[in-house]
């Protein structure tokens, strides 16, 4: 028994942050040199790369992405290939069949199709695959699952009684950034344009944040992000990362926002390492972030948009 | 604005309208009794409705038919159900939810012979208050196969095959009306309405222009804070 | 085709029945099924007396159980599927990884179909819980269009049921946290999408102003049909600074336009939405598709009905079945 105690505070020790794949449509070179500086300056230890909103988008990151994978891991990080998280289209489904037999790099699975095709080989669930309890967990991971992301809105309560099962095996939450709410076929950047997701200019370049929407009152609700729906307000555990790391959690997910994400991860690895207090961390991310406020709604077991104090 | 709310809660032009101001000089005491026997009928028919009305607790219901003078008081209290019988304009006793709409439609509602939603969709049915509450209402009257002819029939069974056949020309007779009143509703009501919905546009403008205004607030406040904070960073910089 | 109706209490699966349903689903009086409505629903009781008149009639009903079982929590799932089993329903409805799992392994005859909850949308997604669950139907999710459809039907093995009337999701089914961040409950925890719990109506100026939680979702002039405040139904603001239905407009589902199609892209159900809603709509909807699938089997014209009364803001769409929907 204390054995088992001392081994599940050895794992803890070692949190690791992730970055999650870059969800906007940023242009290409953009997110090229927004990785090259997270190589040289961000202390994640994994990065997830690759196109997982519309596939539309896809064709621009990936001839950068050898370079980009090459840099992150001479500088150390663990890499790992996105997927699609909605899969409906023949092109669609020849990538996702392509990226499987050829990436030498892990891949992290967003949907079903990815699981079916990954099986018995060594991936990462990702968090567009629902995964609410201990039996699907299991699953999973007898299904050759190495990690698995959890859902956004699955509360502090129920991580807690998923990983008393868990066995130590890895587990990854979302801790920073807006959080995506939704999928959908229909593309909203284009419709909110007058346009067609066929004919959409990729006018969700625009908005590298994702677009706001407010309600008829003139109050912030959400963010529209392309064939997404996310949160207007951005998810924030820095204070619960430490007490879910004691439970269990191993990873630790940033998704990337148009701030300073090296300050963010030199905050978030601060707090996990005792070195910054709560209220200084959280001091560090409010100036950092401006386009909208915090929330940890979701872990509280409360509306999302929420935050509890 | 509480006029305008008054003048949006005039009844609907129908049939019961007229019924309900021959009904005027009966005393709402009149018709508890005969509220209360339907309910006890209803019980002993449905029980399974009143299965599904537990889960409320407590919960009191307004229910208005908007074209009569009579409203009903429906409430759950520890799993029993009770009805009570009042008056449109005096001070009702506290309710959680309140259901109103033409009686025409409230009766065919309790038969299921109309969807709820439809009824809602369309907008000939009113909801205030605990929206769940009514909800479990809707899906509990729903859940039993409810004949008025069986309630109403039920208690003098010798009378019941008279009593059903006057019951269904009621029916029609009131189905009938019920358009040719639609007809002179729409042109004694027609230029009160035009005349309310130009007021009514009046008061969106300048909902909107103060609307627009607040953003314009909100806009430079935030351009001033961004100024203050760059000049911020740009001193930090230089240090 | 199979006509595959809903309801939500027995006298809608009598009803349904009445109306010439083929199929009736149904879901338990908790939270393990997506419409875990106040007063809706059946006991194992009402189950077992509905499914005997069914199956006098000659007819069949399903089982939904397509809610995420909870974490530490699991016995109201299992407890679903094995009395479910036991009363011995025709199939039942799942869509999560870990229950379809359990179902396989406690009653490997009782009939498995894979909810729209979840989500599968291709054919490589659809073999998997063929072949890890043995599935035999899945219920597409809403967001193929009909030449997609036809496509993945020559790439699988299974039996495909799909939408064909009522409430529409916009958003992918079962990958979608909209109602919990708005109002901590979510279809896939709770059973519930945009909860009446958290809504509330208000007459405001001549407007039907509807909210959900602390949101403003809708404000209906009078004249104008209302709809549910479904927060993806709602009119929002969005880059233009105008309102305006930025997901979908208040609108029902309806493929009756495309049943011929639908037919010769060998699609084996089709799935009509509303367990939540009255008998008088589910006689109306479920007789008119009786007529019109008998119809098109037959190859004569589709008699097309009119709805209007009965669906959402009184409109409908063919919505993802057709590509300019997206």
């Amino acid at each position: 028994m204390s054995s088992q105690v001392m081994n599940s505070q050895a794992t803890s020790s070692k949190a690791k942050l992730t970055l999650g794949p870059v969800l906007y449509n940023w242009p290409a070179e953009q997110r090229r040199d927004f990785y090259f500086q997270i190589a040289e300056e961000a202390p994640v230890d994994v990065v997830y790369i690759g196109e997982v909103t519309c596939s539309k988008r896809a064709p621009f990151l990936t001839p950068f992405i050898p370079e980009i994978c090459e840099r992150l891991e001479r500088a150390g990080k663990e890499v790992v290939i996105s997927t699609l998280s909605l899969v409906m289209s023949k092109r669609e489904r020849k990538e996702l069949h392509e990226i499987v037999q050829d990436s030498p790099w892990t891949l992290e699975a967003n949907d079903l199709s990815a699981i079916g095709l990954l099986e018995g080989r060594e991936h990462i669930v990702g968090p567009f695959v629902n995964v609410y309890n201990e039996d699907t967990l299991d699953y999973f991971y007898r299904n050759g699952a190495q990690r698995i992301v959890l859902p956004c809105e699955l509360s502090g309560k129920a991580i807690e009684r998923l990983l008393l099962s868990n066995n130590s095996k890895e587990i990854e939450i979302q801790a920073f950034g807006r959080v995506p709410l939704a999928l959908s076929a229909r593309c909203y950047h284009a419709r909110s344009h007058g346009l067609s997701k066929d004919g959409c200019l990729y006018v969700c370049e625009q908005d590298p944040d994702g677009m706001n929407v407010e309600t008829l009152d003139g109050e912030p609700f959400l963010a529209v992000n392309g064939t997404q729906t996310m949160s207007y307000t951005v998810n924030n555990l820095l204070d619960e990362v430490n007490y879910l790391n004691k439970l269990g959690v191993t990873h630790f997910r940033l998704w990337p926002q148009q701030v300073d994400m090296v300050r963010v991860a030199e905050t978030y690895r601060a707090r996990l390492d005792g070195k910054v207090t709560n209220e200084e961390g959280q001091d560090v991310l409010s100036n950092l972030v401006d386009f909208a406020p915090f929330a940890n709604g979701f872990y509280h077991d409360v509306e999302g948009n929420k935050l509890v104090e | 604005m509480h006029d305008k709310n008054a003048l949006l809660k005039m009844p609907p032009f129908t049939p019961m309208l007229f019924a309900g101001f021959m009904m005027r000089p009966v005393p709402a005491f009149f018709l508890k009794p005969v509220a209360k026997r339907v309910l006890a009928r209803m019980k002993k028919l449905y029980p399974e409705i009143f299965s599904r009305l537990a889960v409320l607790e407590n919960t009191k219901f307004l229910i208005t038919p908007t074209d009569l003078q009579y409203c009903f008081y429906l409430s759950v209290e520890e799993g029993q159900t009770y009805i009570d019988v009042g008056v449109n304009d005096a001070e009702h006793p506290e309710f959680q939810a309140a259901i109103s709409g033409p009686m025409i439609d409230l009766l065919k509602l309790l038969e299921g012979r109309v969807d709820g939603d439809a009824l809602f969709f369309s907008r000939a049915l009113n909801i205030e208050g605990d929206t769940e509450a009514v909800l479990t209402l809707r899906n509990a009257v729903d859940s039993a196969d409810v004949s008025l002819v069986d309630i109403l029939g039920g208690p003098v069974p010798f009378m019941k095959p008279g009593f059903d056949k006057l019951f269904s020309k009621i029916g029609s007779f009131f189905e009938y009306l019920e358009q040719d009143f639609e007809t002179v509703h729409r042109s004694i009501l027609l230029p009160i309405t035009r005349h309310m919905d130009e007021i009514d546009k009046e008061l969106d403008k300048s909902e909107d222009r103060m609307k627009k205004m607040d953003k314009e607030l909100v806009r430079i406040k935030a351009s001033l804070r961004k100024k203050q904070q760059s000049n911020h960073k740009f001193v930090g910089g230089m240090q | 085709m199979e006509l595959v109706c809903p309801a939500g209490t027995p006298a809608s699966l009598r009803a349904a029945l009445d109306a010439g349903a083929d199929v009736v689903y149904v879901g338990f009086r908790d939270e393990t099924n997506a419409r875990n409505f106040p007063g809706l629903n059946f006991s194992p009781e009402e189950l077992e007396e509905s499914l005997e008149k069914a199956h006098d009639m000659g007819r069949q009903v399903y089982v939904a159980i397509n809610t995420y079982p909870q974490a530490g929590n699991l016995e109201p799932w299992y407890r679903a599927v094995d009395t479910a089993a036991r009363i011995g329903v025709d199939a039942v409805i799942l869509a999560d990884i870990g229950l379809l799992d359990y179902a396989k392994r406690q009653h490997p005859e009782l009939r498995r179909h894979l909810s729209v909850q979840a989500s599968a949308s291709n054919p490589e997604a659809i073999n998997f819980y063929h072949s890890a669950f043995d599935v035999q139907r899945v219920v597409l999710p809403r967001v193929l269009t009909v030449h997609e459809i036809a496509e993945l039907i020559k790439e699988i093995d299974v039996e495909t049921e799909v939408f064909a009337f009522g409430g529409m999701c916009v958003m992918a089914e079962g990958r979608c946290s909209l109602s919990s961040y708005a109002t901590g409950k979510s279809p896939n925890m709770n059973g519930v999408c945009s909860p009446a719990s958290h809504v509330e109506y208000e007459q405001r100026r001549g407007k039907l102003v509807s909210r959900l939680g602390e949101f403003t979702i809708n404000s209906f002039p009078n004249e104008e049909a209302a709809g549910y405040p479904t927060l993806c139904k709602g009119r929002f603001v969005g880059h233009t600074g105008e309102p305006s239905y930025l997901f979908e407009e208040p609108t029902s589902l309806n493929v009756m336009m495309l049943l011929p199609e639908l037919i010769q892209a060998g699609v084996k159900a089709l799935k009509i939405e509303g367990r939540q809603r009255g008998k008088a709509y589910v006689y109306q909807v479920v007789s008119g598709y009786r007529k019109a699938i008998d119809a098109a089997m037959k190859g004569e014209p589709v008699p097309l009905m009119d709805m209007g009364n009965i669906t959402e803001g009184t409109r409908s769409t063919a919505g993802a079945y057709e590509k300019n929907w997206r």
